[in-house]
């Protein structure tokens, strides 16, 4: 099973974006949740009332809550399966709890895959809760809905997928509300830049932020395997192991899509990515 | 005076939003309002960053250096969390000493609480 590449989201988010309301739409023959993610994400923005999936797919969008997540009523009556072990279907963000609860059920997909190291869990918990909450804090959607997460795992394949996106204001124009970031901003790919660090559009003291949760999400990724994937406008960023790739996209994205990939046989070690924070010397060691 | 102690994962929990962690910095806040000294118990608890940057590196931005090294005792710290904790506290404190509030960003507060 191959992993998501940028290009890959980026030709469905081309695929998208030019779609009209009603349009019957043809997609890729294997999905994964980014595709329902984007779509559904659309659908919101523009108040579709009908979106025509091909027949094969109805079914497994259905149990995806392609429809429900957006207010809609399905094509036609599913039977509900248990996603335990399997996937998580869209759930809307209205507030940081219910980003939290999103998280926790995600993590029961998890544990239902036969992830049981604590630690690992812990570790995919933190980078869920993490972006996830930046979905409500950031996106500034200016609806209810401030964004859409689902998840997949593939047992035979070892893979998961788990993304967020909403149809806010995109990083580049929430970072650009911190006047620290105007210069880089000019020259930089803004989503790779919201990932750096300490990174954030409501620094403390006078907001309440100090940018970590895409920097757990790409670290955790990068130290293990995994990979980050985020658009947003014309920014395009993608993380692995490897090395990362930045670079503008054809069709913006108005909002964020945010997609983290990984091998579900591999174990998470989040201390590993705390411990490799900068630090000042013996000063900064507190405890 | 006395002594407090918080036990974070049952006192606190759930640890993931920021929410819960300024909820908890208020209640430590208030308990050192009786006591010399707070005691956060850490045992099993594995807090997000962004509620360990309310609690810890909030507490820390509050009370200073000095307050804060004095009269909080964190014990119980697991291996993956400690540096975790160190980076909370020295951000916070870093940037209250190299990044004052400045006038527009306490007006954009102000408005922001007005709303």
């Amino acid at each position: 099973m191959q992993w998501t590449t940028l290009e890959d989201v980026e030709w469905w988010v081309e695929q998208i974006m030019s779609s009209k309301p009603g349009v019957e739409f043809h997609g890729p023959t294997f999905l994964r949740p980014y595709h329902f993610a984007v779509l559904a994400n659309q659908v919101h923005r523009l108040d579709a009332t009908r979106v025509t999936v091909p027949k094969a797919f109805q079914g497994y969008a259905s149990r995806m809550r392609l429809w429900q997540s957006v207010g809609l009523e399905p094509p036609n009556k599913v039977t509900e399966r248990n996603p335990g072990g399997r996937f998580h279907p869209l759930s809307p963000i209205v507030s940081e709890m219910t980003a939290q609860n999103i998280a926790r059920d995600i993590l029961a997909v998890f544990r239902g895959a036969g992830t049981s190291d604590k630690a690992t869990l812990n570790a995919i918990d933190t980078a869920l809760s993490e972006i996830f909450s930046n979905c409500f804090f950031h996106a500034e959607a200016g609806r209810e809905i401030c964004g859409l997460a689902c998840a997949q795992s593939w047992p035979y394949a070892r893979l998961a997928q788990v993304v967020v996106a909403d149809i806010g204001i995109g990083i580049r124009s929430s970072l650009g509300a911190n006047l620290a970031y105007s210069e880089r901003l000019k020259s930089e790919n803004a989503a790779e830049l919201a990932t750096e660090l300490g990174v954030t559009s409501k620094p403390a003291p006078g907001g309440a932020h100090s940018g970590y949760g895409l920097t757990v999400a790409r670290q955790l990724m990068e130290k293990h395997g995994g990979s980050l994937l985020l658009l947003s406008g014309n920014d395009g960023f993608r993380a692995t192991e490897h090395g990362s790739q930045a670079r503008e996209l054809r069709v913006p994205w108005r909002g964020t899509i945010v997609a983290l990939e990984w091998r579900t046989d591999r174990p998470f070690d989040i201390g590993a990515v705390y411990r490799a924070w900068p630090k000042d010397g013996d000063e900064d060691e507190f405890f | 005076m006395s002594s407090s102690e918080f036990q974070v994962i049952s006192d606190f929990g759930p640890l993931s939003t920021r929410e819960a962690g300024a909820r908890a910095r208020s209640s430590v806040l208030s308990a050192m309002e009786i006591a010399a000294v707070v005691t956060l118990d850490f045992t099993d608890a594995r807090p997000s960053p962004s509620f360990a940057d309310e609690l810890v590196g909030g507490l820390a931005a509050k009370l200073g250096r000095e307050v804060f090294l004095r009269r909080v005792r964190i014990v119980g710290l697991d291996a993956a969390v400690r540096p975790l904790l160190n980076h909370v506290v020295a951000t916070r404190l870093n940037k209250v000493r190299l990044h004052p509030i400045t006038p527009l960003q306490r007006n954009r507060t102000r408005k922001t609480a007005d709303n």
